[in-house]
């Protein structure tokens, strides 16, 4: 039985590799009709499209792949590319990265823009990687505003730190293009950032700073951190200004109503396309079923793994942020001693020491993926904990670059 | 509601009044305290209008109608359509000029400088549905009370910010999916919610079809048109009058940047009452199927009670939809503007009695609105309302273009298990524009 399942598997991956060769054939071949052929256009999104159904990745990777690589033809018109871009930003992933990233240097506006709003869409780590390198190379206001409105979408909290010191920006469009990122972010840093900043911004921003500020807290709503969010709510409970004081009153009902319900009141419309390391979007992402069971002695040996790679981690500087459900609060992890210690500063500002014993799956989840790097063994760790708690699709993603290590994480859950 | 004259707020007048109301034996009549045919220049609704295309300048005609407003402002891109805006505006105060009371209407080409306006209480949104969005969320953050066109938004996720901006700031919001203020529409959706055709089995809704990536050659842009504010956040292209003519069945709604189309611009209406009818104003489907010449004849919504939802001209056994038309296990309702119709015909001579499920009566979509801005309560297409309405037709659409089968988390707002299909939730937008 086992052998019949082999074969099938290595069919299906011929097959597949097959549909993806004969597509990127025809992709190449319908390239030089895009500049005035609609039918042409529309034929090559069809294909596009199809090949980013779920369960076709190897197909959308050589979509993607050609696609991407198209863009880089020398007699690829302005308007071509700002289509394959359009293409890119409904279906690539990281083997696209490189190629739209160049088109960032691109001195037609439109296509520049263009790879931009790809990039925005695309879900791999690689792209807000390229945005916030471009962000911190530049010093075109209008360009930080564009780029400052794609890492804000993509609520990428690695730019949290970058869209904070533009807060201080000479132009008060980069000043606002940073809290309306940082408000969508969320998080300690944004909070405190957008606290700071709030009185110290001109006149004319501080609406728009304050709003953000606001979106902070409904996103702790949102991610269940009550104390936070009414933190920030109280503030302007008695403000003069009716429009805060409402929105600080209607924000404290909020919280209240779903600390007590223990589901969030508020929705937060989250980024198109979710950063494929972000722990709080593949949960949501995520299908909710059975956790598998895992032998505890099987857990043991992971976790003195998790424990090794994530000392080491913090010891390089690393500081993995994220909720820790016992505490019901988001922390920085700061340190983790030997015994398993971990050490963290709170978003209140508090310090938090916790024994390795209180952290849940969850929390070692988050963990995983907080110092995930890009080491095959990194991977596996983090496809370990997604498995753990129900995350297959997630976790599968890493496991096909866990190296060597994929048949250990195979082996943990055979049962 | 700050009237050229007296500084008192609309809030400050109506909590006076009410307590002059309980205080005083009798009650002095708006119209009285000002001296003409309606409420005194404080007592007022000071309305701006952004977007005076087709539907806007039917939107301002009938604003201007009711005597609780005061039109203010109108703002457009297109320099001509403000211009004779503005004269219309002035054309109906022109007596209360000739008395010197009236100082005239404001013109604006850029929507935020109406939205920072202090003596503005509420505006009217009638520009393509690729801007509604974000204008509305403009006006939600400057206090402004809003009536915003139909479809709600042109992504599922500008339709979540619109409601999240609107609750946090305490806005009223009215969609301008005006149906639901159509007797017929109602007693139609009542019927249903009453069990008077059994229990609901199909609906289909026959409205048209999605807009798609059409392409125009470039013309020179006409002299006074801003037509990069025209694009906005949608992506660059170069002028095309076509493109942005918002004829009906034409124009603007067929384009994907700009629209959903026939499935959004008809879907907001008609499939919005299939969301009332069924009662998933806080809900929706749980899947969406494209036609696939087997299975699915055409696009076919489930919901998880079991009702399955065709967006079809024609019904099995029953020929052409004119609208909407529910199937249950007792009979059929069939419902359009101006018309009804029910298997069997007496189901639509029964009556709604007290203790049936009574559906908000409105007193016309604008006067529903201007109500709730002075009661501040929930108007009869409230924003979340619209969002439900509006995430029902963007699904299809999305099913449509990606040709295949997608599942909806209607709690979470998210699709499952596709993460290409995840994308089309929201667009990225043209800089400097964002949500």
């Amino acid at each position: 039985m086992a052998r019949l399942f082999r074969s099938v598997a290595v069919a299906l991956a011929v097959a597949g590799a097959f549909a993806a060769r004969v597509q990127a054939s025809e992709l190449e071949s319908l390239f030089p009709r895009l500049a005035g052929d609609n039918s042409a256009r529309q034929r090559f999104e069809d294909i596009c499209l199809n090949a980013a159904r779920p369960g076709a990745e190897q197909e959308r990777q050589a979509a993607s792949a050609s696609t991407a690589a198209l863009l880089l033809a020398p007699n690829a018109t302005p308007d071509v590319r700002v289509f394959l871009l359009r293409q890119l930003q409904q279906i690539g992933g990281a083997e696209a990265v490189p190629y739209v990233a160049r088109l960032l240097n691109e001195k037609e506006p439109e296509v520049r823009d263009a790879a931009r709003r790809a990039l925005e869409a695309i879900p791999a780590k690689e792209a807000g990687e390229v945005l916030r390198a471009m962000l911190a190379k530049t010093d075109d206001p209008a360009w930080r505003v564009a780029l400052l409105n794609a890492l804000g979408a993509r609520r990428d909290e690695q730019a949290a730190p970058a869209a904070a010191k533009l807060l201080s920006d000479k132009d008060p469009k980069v000043v606002a293009a940073a809290a309306a990122a940082l408000g969508k972010i969320g998080g300690p840093e944004a909070a405190k950032a957008l606290s700071a900043a709030k009185s110290k911004v001109p006149q004319e921003i501080r609406p728009a700073v304050i709003d953000a500020y606001l979106q902070c807290a409904d996103l702790y709503v949102a991610e269940g951190y009550y104390d936070e969010a009414i933190a920030i709510y109280k503030e302007y409970a008695q403000s003069e200004n009716n429009l805060l004081r409402i929105a600080a009153l209607q924000g404290l009902v909020a919280a209240e109503t779903a600390r007590k319900s223990g589901k969030p009141a508020k929705r937060v419309a989250k980024a198109p396309a979710k950063p494929t390391t972000s722990a709080a979007e593949t949960d949501s992402a995520a299908p909710k079923k059975a956790l598998p069971e895992i032998d505890s002695a099987v857990l043991e040996v992971w976790d003195a793994k998790l424990r090794k790679r994530a000392s080491a981690a913090l010891k390089g500087g690393a500081r993995p942020a994220f909720p820790i459900e016992s505490l019901r609060k988001r922390v920085t992890v700061t340190g983790l001693a030997d015994d398993g210690t971990l050490s963290a500063s709170a978003a209140d500002g508090g310090a938090v020491t916790l024994p390795w014993s209180r952290l849940t799956i969850t929390d070692k989840r988050y963990l995983a993926l907080g110092v995930l790097d890009d080491d095959p063994r990194s991977h596996a760790l983090a496809a370990f904990y997604l498995f753990a708690t129900g995350n297959d699709y997630e976790a599968g993603k890493h496991l096909k670059m866990a190296g060597d290590e994929a048949d250990a994480v195979k082996e943990a859950f055979k049962k | 509601m700050k009237g050229p004259k007296v500084r008192i707020s609309r809030r400050e007048f109506v909590a006076k009044a009410s307590a002059a109301a309980v205080a005083a034996p009798w009650v002095i009549s708006a119209s009285a305290i000002g001296g003409e045919a309606r409420p005194a220049p404080s007592g007022r609704i000071a309305m701006g209008c952004i977007g005076i295309g087709n539907m806007g300048s039917g939107n301002l005609q009938s604003f201007l109608g009711h005597g609780d407003v005061q039109m203010v402002a109108v703002c457009d891109v297109d320099r001509g359509k403000r211009e004779r805006a503005r004269q219309r505006v002035d054309g109906h105060y022109g007596g209360a000029r000739a008395s010197g009371t009236y100082k005239g209407c404001l013109e604006f080409a850029d929507f935020r400088e109406l939205a920072a306006r202090e003596d503005i209480d509420a505006v009217m949104i009638a520009v393509p549905d690729h801007w509604h969005a974000l204008i509305a969320i403009e006006c939600a953050k400057h206090g402004k009370d809003i009536y915003c066109e139909k479809p709600l938004s042109l992504t599922i996720r500008e339709a979540r910010a619109m409601v999240n901006a609107v609750r946090r700031y305490g806005r009223v919001f009215q969609t301008g999916s005006q149906q639901r203020s159509e007797g017929n529409f109602r007693f139609a959706c009542e019927l249903v919610r009453n069990g008077r055709i059994g229990k609901v089995q199909t609906v289909h809704v026959n409205v048209g079809g999605p807009s798609s990536d059409l392409r125009f050659p470039e013309q020179p842009v006409p002299d006074g048109f801003d037509w990069d504010m025209w694009l906005g956040p949608a992506p660059w292209r170069p002028y095309n009058s076509e493109a942005c003519s918002g004829d009906y069945g034409g124009g603007w709604r067929r384009v994907r940047d700009f629209s959903g189309g026939g499935m959004t611009d008809w879907g907001a209406h008609h499939f919005d009452i299939a969301q009332w009818g069924l009662g998933m104003d806080e809900s929706g489907p749980v899947e969406v199927h494209p036609p696939d010449g087997r299975e699915y004849k055409s696009l076919t919504y489930k919901y998880a009670n079991g009702v399955v939802m065709y967006h079809s001209g024609n019904a099995e056994g029953h020929g052409n939809v004119n609208g909407v038309l529910f199937t249950g296990t007792d009979g059929k309702v069939e419902v359009n503007r101006g018309y009804l119709r029910t298997w069997p015909e007496d189901i639509a001579k029964q009556q709604i009695g007290p203790n049936d499920i009574n559906l908000y009566r409105s007193p016309g979509h604008h006067a529903d609105f201007l109500q709730c801005v002075k009661s501040r309560k929930r108007p009869i297409c409230d924003v979340e309302i619209g969002c439900r309405s509006v995430t029902v037709c963007h699904l299809g659409n999305i099913a449509y273009w990606l040709k295949r089968s997608i599942k909806w988390d209607p709690v979470k707002e998210e699709i499952i298990g596709d993460e290409a299909a995840s994308r089309w939730l929201d667009r990225p937008r043209r800089a400097p524009w964002r949500l």
